[in-house]
């Protein structure tokens, strides 16, 4: 039992993480449809961003994190005006293929910024451990899950109950139509890639303080796609559930055959699940006129 | 605008077909310089202990340049020029590297922590290029131009580590009856060389392994923790780089394992201690070939560390120092060593790869300015030092001894599998 | 994709379907193949490119051409994106490899059963098209590449270590260097290019295209999608076995290391900067992009030599902002790929002085 609710918890863990850079991937595919394949950079960026606010300049936490978010949004405007903007209505493989070459931009960029060497440790949370039950839990784990879920929840509550909110969901069904409602699909586009790189720091600012601050925290990137994928790819809470889905098959997985055999089984488990619903639990089904 | 593009297309067409044969066909090299290739990943998620390798060297070689004027031998005197080939990573562009390093007139070439060691090995032995590497592979063990200065081999890290224990535990009477031990595996592609044929090896020794993997990219390792722990295992080795050492550590901490930890050479202390902070790696030990660059105050430094200190200090200021760079700095040592006593038969304008090798040959008793035990060199041993010491991170980030230097194990992975 | 040079120079014309579908329709286009074919095949002897280190790189364009031609078969004219391809290119160089060090065959025994093994297992993974479309078709691709890798690293031991192959032979004749598997590879990769434009020229070419513009409206004419689908990955996974053999060959090194994911991806990327659908395309993009890197690999160190009062790293790192930057810029200009602008180039000639 003790074993068994270990595996839950890391299992957890590591998929509200999924979840949260899941949901990155969601928002600008919803948009957009565009699948981004620098969100993994994305996010180490936002996460060296935080790095230089609190390792560097010594801030601390509370003032490090208000500075931080801003300028992941920034860094997601930037990136959707100079290398999206301009491919609007080209085919879709151009503009998945420059946010390939877009990784190369960030690592470059990073690597000049910061060197390639790991950047000094920073703990966010103290280190205490509370047992419920058999169960051990740390502050550790319940701040990440809590800072990686609260805000999905407060996405999720966005899209449902704002005009914002309403009106991005709107676009994700059709450019065309929104435009004629006379919403402008620019603006709307550059809102969510800006988000979508405030969560891609989230994620990256905790996983750096688990992982510590360095160069592989990118590869997150890929291993959260199927978590996009499995929630379906318009539903940001689907990617929710998909990241914690995924992060607990893996964790399962792990636990009782060993042998690192997660990642596979998780992916196999997806193929399955996609044969049976094609379009991930929640996602839209394309209707496609002939 | 279409013109435009088209102009700007085969610009970069030409500017790529210019650049690359001319920079090829330069093989006139001036008289009385040698030149040292170096192959590693520049780029890409292994650069970081690549790149401090190559600074290294290329310190090192640099200093010996601007101090002395190069190598100085009994014939005379060689500059040593480093060239550097960015592999990222792959077998195909290491081999690619290396023919347009020959081609530039390299005459030894270095790299550490990768297996261009095993992958290049018909290139160096046909082209009768040298090689100091600071890591192994499997084939150089096997392979006559291949030298080491580092671990004896990528399966003896564990090996090593059980023997050393059962020798603790023998000491102090055999307590429990069996010596039980745990390992922890992550899914890089050394793990399973480390690990080749380890249950062999355990039932000689007369022990129980219990063996956990943890896959790469997982932010928690307690359920594989815990199951070494109901195993019963004494001590952990860890097999893995920095990245899930620090999360092996994590775990430990969160559920207060209360198990000492062993980090397998795949990465240093210094490393672990970078990425996960001073605190988390309190308690943890690791295995040094060479002395750790940790500024313990209460350790004396060896010369060649003084050394290391002095050159990262002008030529990195404002970075931390990294113990990968003494690795390198020892490569090139030895690179250096080899020079001057091939200088001792021959001038410097006639070096060349056979040479260095014959130099390499003698190399007795060498120990880098104190950095590393004494390595000699003879015909079928070119390992390294085949010494490991064992060090513990203790408070505010020193590490210091909890073993003294002992002689590694010797197994080699058979060459046909 | 109809360029204007998809119709001939005024003055051509045909009279059978026969002639309308050839592939070379002037006299002046038989003479270009012919020169650029001889200078081909002369290569190794021009003082210019006759290096071994440029050989390599010629050789490494081959077999990546190979490569990215199955890729565009699938991707470009088929329209199913495939991004787990080097895991393809894995299954047949391992299967190569082991049937060389354990049976003992020669290369040209174990090419075609490294190509069918690597096709067989591209049927597998192109079983989930007959339900996902698009994105999340990708999506199996990528789980293969997954899998695929995990399998090689757990399942066999020398797999992860890497072993030795033995080089080709001929008799006597032993291919164990650049100079002398140049002409082995180039061979190869004309072959194969030659197949790829002839099979997609044909009925089983158009039906891909017919899948890729509309498949239900394909489904309507007739075309068994489901049955050209998985030709479609067959063909594809084919070319990369048959790749994998011949890398495996001239590396004489089989290791797991040497297939990862971000090759999946360059493919992929090569192929659109080059131009989807269009063989032509993929020997322009697999080229560029080559190029491209080797600039990365070449200039990197010397950058990061000259530039130490910058973190460790910076210079690699600039070089590769660079890259990334000029690839970008270049996407922007020229998002159809470069097939597209050489289509452009040709009809520009042609057009002269009329071209718009």
């Amino acid at each position: 039992m003790e074993f068994l609710s270990s595996i839950v918890v890391s299992g957890l863990m590591n998929g509200s993480i999924y979840g949260l850079v899941a949901i990155g991937f969601v928002l600008i595919y919803k948009s957009s449809k565009v699948l981004n394949f620098s969100q993994g950079y994305m996010l180490l960026f936002g996460a060296y961003i935080f790095w230089f606010f609190k390792g560097y300049l010594g801030l601390n936490l509370f003032f490090s994190f208000m500075l931080a978010i801003p300028t992941a949004y920034i860094m997601g405007v930037l990136i959707e005006r100079f290398t999206l903007r301009p491919l609007i209505g080209q085919p879709l493989l151009s503009m998945i293929t420059v946010t390939i070459f877009l990784s190369l931009v960030l690592e470059g960029l990073i690597s000049i910024i910061w060197g390639t060497y790991p950047l000094e440790q920073i703990t966010l949370f103290p280190r205490h451990s509370l047992r419920v039950g058999k169960i051990v839990l740390t502050t550790e784990n319940l701040y990440a899950f809590g800072l990686a879920l609260g805000p999905m929840l407060a996405l999720i509550l966005f899209f449902r109950f704002t005009q914002l909110g309403l009106a991005m969901r709107g676009v994700a069904e059709g450019h065309q139509v929104m435009q004629s409602m006379g919403i402008s699909v620019k603006r709307i586009l550059t809102i969510c890639w800006g988000i979508s790189g405030i969560f891609a720091a989230l994620g990256g600012i905790l996983l750096g303080s688990t992982l510590g601050f360095q160069l592989s925290l990118s590869h997150i990137g890929l291993l959260a796609i199927p978590a996009a994928f499995i929630g379906g790819l318009e539903s940001p809470g689907g990617a929710i559930l998909g990241g914690l889905l995924i992060g607990l098959s893996e964790s399962i997985v792990s636990g009782y055959l060993g042998q690192a055999a997660g990642v596979p089984a998780s992916y196999m488990i997806l193929i399955v699940v996609m044969i049976f619903r094609p379009y991930g639990f929640f996602g839209l089904e394309e209707i496609e006129r002939v | 605008m279409k013109t435009k593009t088209f102009l700007f297309i085969s610009f970069l067409i030409v500017a790529g077909m210019i650049t690359l044969p001319p920079s090829v066909s330069w093989a006139q090299k001036p008289v009385s310089e040698v030149v040292v290739g170096m192959i590693s990943a520049m780029t890409g998620p292994t650069s970081i202990t690549h790149m401090m390798c190559q600074s290294g060297v290329r310190d090192y070689l640099d200093h010996l340049n601007e101090t002395k004027g190069g190598i100085v031998g009994k014939t005379g005197t060689a500059k040593a020029n480093v060239l550097s080939y960015d592999s990222q990573y792959v077998a195909a562009k290491a081999k690619d590297g290396f023919s347009r390093l020959l081609g530039q007139g390299m005459d030894i070439w270095t790299q550490c922590a990768s297996g261009h060691s095993d992958a290049l090995l018909q290139d160096y032995e046909s082209a009768k290029i040298p090689l100091v590497t600071g890591s192994h592979g499997i084939a150089s063990p096997w392979s006559d131009w291949a030298y080491g200065n580092y671990h004896s081999g990528v399966a003896n890290m564990i090996r090593t580590w059980i023997v050393w224990l059962k020798k603790d535990w023998e000491k102090a009477g055999k307590p429990g009856g069996t010596l039980v031990l745990g390992s922890i595996e992550t899914d890089e592609p050394f793990v399973p060389l480390s690990v080749w044929d380890i249950d062999t090896f355990v039932k000689e020794q007369g022990i129980k392994l219990v063996r956990e993997t943890i896959p790469k990219g997982t932010t928690d390792a307690s359920p594989q923790l815990l199951r070494i722990k109901n195993g019963g295992a004494k001590a952990i080795f860890v097999s893995s780089s920095a990245t899930g050492s620090v999360v092996v550590l994590n775990s430990a901490r969160a559920m207060k394992l209360n198990i000492p930890l062993t980090q397998c050479a795949a990465s240093t202390l210094g490393d672990v201690i970078a990425v996960g902070g001073a605190e988390l790696a309190e308690g943890y030990q690791g295995e040094y070939f060479f002395e750790p660059m940790s500024e313990n105050p209460k350790i004396e430094a060896s010369p060649g560390l003084k050394l290391a200190r002095e050159l990262w200090a002008k030529k990195h200021p404002n970075q931390r120092p990294n113990d990968m760079y003494l690795n390198g700095l020892l490569s090139g040592m030895v690179i250096a060593e080899g020079i001057r006593l091939a200088l001792d038969t021959v001038t410097p304008d006639k070096i060349n790869g056979e040479a260095i090798k014959n130099g390499l040959d003698r190399i007795k008793n060498f120990d880098g300015m104190g950095l590393t035990w004494p390595i000699t060199y003879s015909p079928g041993e070119h390992t390294g030092p085949l010494h490991v010491r064992y060090w513990k991170v203790v408070k505010d980030g020193y590490v210091e001894p909890v073993s003294d230097w002992m002689s590694t194990t010797t197994y080699r992975i058979p060459k046909k599998r | 994709m109809a360029y204007t040079s998809y119709y001939p120079p005024s003055g051509i014309y045909s009279d059978s379907y026969k002639k309308d579908m050839r592939i070379i329709k002037t006299k002046t286009q038989w003479v270009l193949s012919v020169v650029f074919l001889v200078f081909l095949f002369a290569a190794p002897h021009i003082p210019f490119l006759n290096s071994t280190y440029v050989l390599r790189l010629l050789i490494g364009v081959g077999i990546t051409t190979i490569i990215c031609l199955g890729l565009n078969i699938l991707t470009g004219y088929c329209g199913q994106l495939n991004i787990g391809q080097s895991a393809f290119v894995m299954v047949g160089a391992f299967t190569s490899g082991l049937i060389s060090i354990h049976l003992g065959w020669s290369f040209w025994v174990s090419v075609i059963p490294a190509g069918l093994a690597a096709a067989m297992v591209g049927i597998f993974f192109g079983i989930p098209s007959v339900r996902l479309r698009g994105l999340y078709l990708a999506l199996t691709t990528l789980g293969a590449q997954v899998i695929l890798t995990w399998i090689a690293l757990f399942g066999l031991p020398i797999t992860s270590a890497g072993f030795n192959i033995e080089p080709i032979e001929v008799g006597n004749f032993v291919f164990n260097t650049p100079e002398k598997f140049y002409y082995i590879a180039m061979s190869f990769t004309v072959v194969m290019t030659f197949f790829a434009k002839n099979m997609m020229r044909t009925g089983l070419g158009r039906a891909f295209i017919a899948i890729r513009d509309n498949d239900k409206a394909a489904e309507a004419m007739g075309i068994n999608i489901f049955r050209y689908k998985l030709l479609a990955f067959a063909i594809c996974t084919f070319y990369a076995g048959v790749a994998g053999a011949l890398l495996v060959h001239f590396m004489m090194w089989a290791q797991l290391e040497s297939f990862t994911l971000q090759d999946s991806i360059w493919y992929v990327v090569m192929i659109i900067v080059g131009g989807l659908g269009s063989i032509e395309g993929t020997i322009f993009g697999v080229l560029l992009i080559t190029i491209l890197k080797e600039l990365i690999f070449v200039i990197g160190p010397i950058a990061e030599k000259t530039l130490t009062f910058f973190p460790i790293g910076a210079g690699s790192g600039l070089l590769l902002f660079i890259i990334g930057a000029v690839a970008i810029v270049f996407l922007i200009f020229e998002p159809r790929g470069l097939a597209h602008r050489w289509g452009i180039i040709k009809a520009y000639y042609r057009l002269w002085p009329f071209g718009y």
